[in-house]
Order: structure tokens, then sequence, then C-alpha cells
């Protein structure tokens, strides 16, 4: 079951857009609201556990960039549906699954479906938004040294050794960060570049050594996709 | 400001140190009451005689007598020529030591026989006769000519060198005439600023003022330039007292508009300067005094005033008594020759000062000139935009393809209805000011494409007689814009109201929106805060009101009123027709 939640303040859009992502969701079961103001939406969202937002970014004149941030920080994938199509790449920078254009077809938000049902990784988000101490702030992807799950959330480790917790699961975090990012493990998720050796133990265990000189276990299943990435 | 004391200064000082001639004259004089020919020679015993200071004469209905006796020095070089100057209110025959030397007109016992003389006669004096020492003087004079009931006259006469005398009067007179051009130019600029761009009294009042002035100095110039004859002398000095008195109250009525003072302020000074001149012209002899007091009260009575606009710190006010004060300084060096000199050269004092004021003001009506059409295009593109925005554009692109693909005759009216604000739009925004009936109309096209959008049912209820009132393009419609944008309506119908209120000349635009009761304390502020659309009010109200204009917002639980006042005007032309049903 996948909870939606739609967010825009013009009505005839949220028709379409919910007429589309309706039909984009086939025979998948899912729950859709929609709301038109973020005030609403912040009041559902303290009492709702959602897997998806559909942001407009132009709610009653505001600039929604500074919400969007916010909303990165969540568990839930956002993404933008918006008529400022030239800061796309900017909201794709801060992490946002898709970002659909309007005016829109059926076929661009089908897309944006599919891209949620398979977490395919998109790879174009530069910055990691995170929460911290209340304020959402951003994290350079390059920063990242290792990932590593922690139930439903994810702690980040970056190169200078500090430790940051973001609400989104590991597999939604990879679904937005580059494609050089490899899981190695059922918990553990690595930038190649960080990767210095890879050394095999007794009994079919893999170990990894990072450049930093940190040691993480590979996954049996997974070997042979990391060796395959490394050559 | 320094410079134009220091330009002022300059100009005064100059026509101080003007070189003046050496002069020779009597204290006093002899006349007698018989016309007897002996009397062209010196007539040593005068005990029949009349001796007079020289302050004028008794004017009598038969021919006259005058001796003078000069006391001539060496002649500085051969060539040299004494003339004698003789000033006096009727013809004579004049005789040097018992020698004719001129005719100055036909004496005469009667107004028939007698010719009149010019007023200022310049004679040669017979080189022969200019030895050092005592000569004489013989005047037979007639003053047929004279008003009725004048009892005295003018008289006066000196010697000196007869090259400087006849130089005398233009001298004089060139130096008022050296304003002469200025006072042309300045007095028809302020008119022509008064009737183009400047309506303030002020500027007719100091036309008006350099026309006096100008005028005044031609009455007081005319002596010099164009001899006339002694029968002009009397009505001319009556022309410069009554343009004397006129230069007063104008000097009062410029500064009393200058420093827009209260209107009872301004009458009381003007009736100050009546007054003082009534008495004047009641109680003081001779025209030459007369002429000099009633014009100081109008200097006075202007100094006044502007001591008042400094006390109470008016623009320019400390510049005005500077330049006053410069205007009047001339007047302790020699009461009487003020009027005749240096009175035309200080007020140009005043010119230079009112041309400076005239220059800022018209800098500061520059700079608001340029900033209103500034903010004019700037009000018009901002209007504009609003509904051209990319962010409108394709959401509302976006809505006619959610039509298109399930209503399609929801997508035509909907077109259409835009395209009816379109039109609206084009027709008003590019104006300052429109018809209340058209406002009226660029907010129901607005309201219809909102309900369209909204799924909303919004609608506008008038209350307003007079249509035709004028009302800056878009300010009523940005009520609506804020009301809808920031009261998130959600359901059915919502309907907002417009009354117009005239009192007099003035009328009220009231516009009422309910208040989404569900929403939290924020919104509330939003609808006291307008942003952006109350700048686009205030500087829409101000380009059409100035500052006659005042906006009210004021709040119950469940509804929003904005109170917009400003002057009542009419138009008749509206923009009929353009609507497209």
């Amino acid at each position: 079951m996948i909870n939606a939640l739609i967010v825009e303040d013009e009505f005839m859009i949220a028709k379409r857009l919910t007429r589309f992502i309706s039909q984009a969701f086939g025979d998948q079961p899912f729950k859709l609201t929609v709301l038109n103001t973020l005030d609403d939406a912040d009041d559902f969202l303290a009492s709702h556990t959602i897997d998806v937002l559909f942001l407009d970014l132009n709610l009653q004149g505001k600039d929604g960039f500074s919400l969007l941030k916010e909303k990165l920080c969540e568990s839930f994938h956002t993404i933008v549906v918006s008529a400022n199509s030239d800061r796309a790449i900017e909201a794709f920078d801060l992490g946002v699954l898709d970002f659909v254009a309007k005016p829109f077809t059926f076929e661009r938000v089908q897309t944006a479906i599919n891209r949620l049902l398979d977490n395919t990784q998109v790879g174009n988000c530069r910055y990691l938004t995170y929460k911290h101490l209340g304020k959402s702030e951003l994290l350079a992807v390059q920063q990242i040294n290792y990932l590593r799950a922690e139930g439903h959330y994810t702690h980040i480790i970056t190169i200078d050794n500090r430790e940051i917790l973001h609400d989104k699961n590991l597999d939604k975090l990879l679904a937005t960060l580059p494609e050089y990012f490899i899981r190695i493990h059922r918990s553990y998720a690595v930038p190649l570049h960080q990767i210095k050796s890879i050394e095999t133990q007794a009994g079919s265990k893999y170990w990894l050594t990072l450049h930093t000189g940190d040691n993480l276990p590979i996954g049996r299943t997974r070997i042979a996709e990391l060796r395959n990435k490394l050559k | 400001m320094r410079i134009v004391y220091l330009i002022m200064i300059c100009l005064l000082t100059f026509s101080l140190h003007a070189k003046q001639p050496t002069l020779i004259a009597s204290d006093t004089y002899h006349v007698i009451n018989d016309d007897n020919p002996a009397y062209a020679y010196p007539v040593a015993d005068k005990s029949q005689w009349q001796k007079r200071a020289f302050n004028g004469f008794i004017i009598r209905p038969d021919i006259s007598w005058f001796q003078i006796e000069y006391d001539l020095p060496h002649r500085q070089n051969p060539t040299q020529n004494f003339g004698v100057f003789v000033s006096i209110l009727g013809a004579f025959d004049a005789y040097w030591d018992g020698q004719l030397i001129a005719h100055n007109g036909v004496v005469g016992d009667s107004s028939s026989t007698e010719i009149p003389g010019i007023i200022d006669k310049i004679m040669l004096i017979p080189p022969a006769l200019s030895t050092p020492g005592k000569h004489t003087l013989s005047l037979r004079v007639s003053s047929q000519h004279v008003p009725l009931g004048l009892e005295n006259g003018s008289f006066f006469s000196l010697v000196t060198d007869y090259e400087q005398l006849i130089q005398l009067p233009y001298k004089k007179a060139s130096r008022p005439l050296l304003m002469s051009g200025a006072l042309i130019l300045v007095a028809l600029y302020s008119l022509f600023l008064f009737f183009t761009s400047f309506k303030q009294p002020s500027y007719l009042i100091f036309s008006a003022l350099c026309l006096t002035i100008l005028s005044l100095m031609l009455a007081e110039s005319w002596r010099g330039l164009a001899p006339y004859t002694y029968d002009w002398q009397i009505p001319r000095l009556q022309l410069v007292l009554v343009l004397s008195c006129l230069a007063s109250l104008l000097l009062t009525a410029f500064f009393g508009w200058f420093y827009q003072l209260k209107q009872r302020h301004k009458i009381l000074w003007l009736l100050f300067v009546v007054v003082g001149q009534l008495i004047t012209l009641v109680s003081v002899d001779g025209f030459d005094n007369r002429s000099l007091i009633v014009f100081i009260i109008g200097v006075g009575s202007a100094l006044g005033i502007t001591v008042y606009a400094t006390l109470t710190k008016q623009q320019h006010a400390v510049l005005m008594l500077g330049g006053l004060i410069l205007f009047i300084a001339p007047i302790s060096i020699n009461m009487y020759s003020y009027m005749d000199q240096y009175f035309f050269l200080s007020f140009s004092a005043l010119l230079c000062l009112m041309l400076y004021t005239l220059a800022q003001t018209m800098n500061q009506r520059n700079k608001q000139l340029i900033q209103s059409q500034l903010t004019s295009n700037r009000l018009e593109l901002e209007l504009v935009k609003r509904n051209l925005q990319p962010h409108f554009i394709l959401n509302t692109l976006t809505a006619v393809e959610e039509w298109i693909e399930e209503s399609p005759a929801t997508a035509v009216k909907f077109i259409n209805a835009l395209a009816d604000e379109f039109r609206f739009m084009a027709a008003t925004s590019a104006r300052s000011i429109i018809t209340l009936k058209d406002e009226i109309a660029l907010c129901q096209s607005h309201l219809k494409v909102m309900s369209y959008r909204t799924n909303i049912e919004y609608s506008l209820i008038i209350d307003a007689n007079l249509q035709h009132a004028a009302i800056p393009p878009g300010i009523i419609l940005t009520l609506v814009e804020n009301a809808i944008s920031h009261n998130h309506y959600q359901h059915g119908h919502v309907t907002l109201s417009l009354v117009q209120t005239i009192n007099q000349s003035q009328q009220t635009i009231s516009f009422t929106a309910p208040i989404d009761t569900k929403k939290n304390t924020q919104t509330h502020a939003n609808n006291i805060h307008l942003g952006l659309g109350s700048q686009y009010i205030d500087a829409r109200l101000n380009e059409s009101f100035g500052a006659q204009w005042t906006i009210e917002s004021s709040m119950t639980n469940d509804a929003w009123q904005m109170d917009i006042s400003f002057p009542l005007k009419r138009l008749n032309n509206t923009l009929e027709g353009l609507k497209n049903d």
C-alpha cells in the first residue's frame, strides 16, 4: 500500500494530477490525499506516514525551495510538480526523486511513478538534505564516506568522520544518490571512489577497506556485482 | 547658496563705488514776485526779495524772478566748461550774470501764452563768464501748467563740469536699465511657469511684482532718458507713487504666498500694508517721501513675514531673510538716493534668490516627475505582469489541458473568460485613471476566471451609484486578488462586496471579503499586510491623488474590510464593448 500526498492549490491541476497518478499506479494498491496548502500538509504529516509527496513549488506565490529543503529531510520521497522548470536542476541537486514540469502529460507522470515504484537510482543529487537541530542543512555528496542502515533511518559517515542520522531509509537515499554509490551489504553502501581494497577471509567472508581505513563487510550476494563495477 | 550672496554683495559694492562729479551748489536762492527785465542782472540790494532754502518754491499765478549765486572754482584745464543744471516746475528764461543763456519753453502769464519747458534743463555757461569767483544765475519763471491747487513746486539747481552734467542722466539711468532686461525675462518666465507647470499663486505674484518694479523703474528713469516738459512731472510722480504702493503690496503678497501662510495671516499682513499706505498718503507731504515710506512699509512687512517663516523653520526662509536684508541695506546709506538708484540693484538680490529657489523647486519637481513616470511605467508593468507570469500561464495551460481532455466545452468557456480579462487588462493598465465601472468589470472578469480555476463560485456584490467616478486601475482588483490568495477559500460560494460612499467631494470605496475562519492567526496577519499589493495600491493612489487619500483596514471575526477614500472625480470615457459576451 503506497500512501501519496498531493499539495497543489490549483483545483484543476490537482484534479489532473490525481487522475494521472491513479492511472499510473495501476494495480498497485495506493491511498491518495489532496491538500491545497502547506499548512494543511504539515497538519496531515504530523499524524500520517506517507511514501511520496507531490509538491507544487509555487504555493500562493511563496518560494517553494525553503519548503522543499525541509521536505527532503523527511523519510518520504518528494516529486516536484511545478511550472518553474528552470529550477529543476537545483531541485535534483537537493535530492528530489523527480521533477515534473507543468503542463504535464500522463506519460510524464507515469515515468515519475515508475521511478518511485522501482526505486530506480536516478543519480543526480549533489547534496543530501538533512535535519540538524531542527534546521534543514545540506551535505555535499562528495563528503560521504559510507552509509549504514539503521532500521528506518540511515547513518551517513562523512570523510571527516562525522556521523549524520538521516530520516530516509537506505533504499530511498540510494534512489536519489548518484550511480557510483554501491550497495555492498544489506546495511552498507559506499561510493566507488572511496574503496581502497577488497579482502577475502576464510569461510567466504569478504571485507572492504576504505581510503579512510574503515573496514566494512561485503554481502555474499553482492561481491560479484561489486567486482564487476570496480573493473 | 554662498555664491548667491557673493554675487549680490559684488553687485552692491560696484554700485556704491561709482565716481561722483564735484558739484557746486548754493544753499539758498532769492525770489521776487515781480516781472522786471532788470532782474536778469545781479541785483545787489535784495531787500525786496525773499530768501529761501532749496526745498521747492511757492507757485504763483504770474511771473517770478529767481536769483542764485554760485562761487566758481578755478578751471581744472583751459578746455573745461561749466554747465548749470536747473530743474523747476515751470518754464523759464535763464541769464548768467545778465547774459541770456537759454530759453526753456516760453514764459507766459497765462496757460495759453506759456509753453512748458523741459523738467531738467542743462545749460552751458559761457566760457568768458566762468571766471573764478561769484556769479549769478537769474531765472524768469512762470508755472501756468501745474495742476490746480498745487502750492509747492520742486526747484533744484547746481553747477558742475558741463561734460559730466550732460552724461549724468544717462549714468543715473544706466544702472536701473541694466535690470530692465532681467526683469522682463523673469516676469515672463514666472508668468509662463505659473500657467504651464507651477500653479502656485506666488509665481503669478512674482511676475506682477517684476512688471511693477519694471514700470517703476521706467517711470523713474524716464526723467533722465527722455526729457519731458514740466507739466508731466506731477503725473509722473503720481504714477511713481501708485506703482510704489502696488510694489509694496505685491512684495507682501509674494512673501505671504511664497511661504504659504494661512489665509487669515495673509489677509492680516496685506491689511496692515494697505492701512499703513493710506495713513502715509494722507499724513505725509511730498511725492518722493510718500513713495519711499509706502515702499518701506511693504519691505517691512515682507521682512516680518520672512522672520516669521524663519522662526517656523520654513524652507528657504533663512536664505530669503539674508536676501531681504541685502535688499534693504542700502537704505541706511542714503534714504533718498535709494529709490532712485540702489533699489533697482538690490532688487536684483531678490531676483537672484527667487531664481535660486525656483531652480531648486524645478529640480525637485523634475525628480518627482521622473519618479512618477518611472512609477507609472512600473505600475503598468506590475499589473500586466501579475497575469502574464510564466507560473500563471503554465498553470493555466495545465488547467486548459485538463478541460480539453475531460470537458472541452468548459475549456472554451474558460478561454473566453480569460480573453475577457486580458482585454480589460490591456485596456486599463496603460491608463493612470479609469472609471469605477471599468474597474468593476475588470474585477468581474478576474473572478470569472478564478471561479473556473478554483471551482469556487465567486461573486462581487456592487453598491455604487456613481460608476463614472474615477479610480486608478487595478486597485480593487488587487484587493480581490489578495482576498482570494490569502484566504484559501475552499468550497462552494464566496461573496465579496464593494460599497461606494460619496461624501461631497470625497468618495470611499469599501471592499469586504469573508475570512476563512478555519485558518490560523498567521493568515489574519497576512490580510492586513498586503505586501506588494499594498505597495501597488499606495503607488497608484499617490500618482493620482498626491496626499489626498487614506486607506484603512479593519477585521471582524468573519470578514476583512478595506476602506479607501480619495477625491471624487468623474470620467466620461469608459471602455464599453470590450466584453465578448
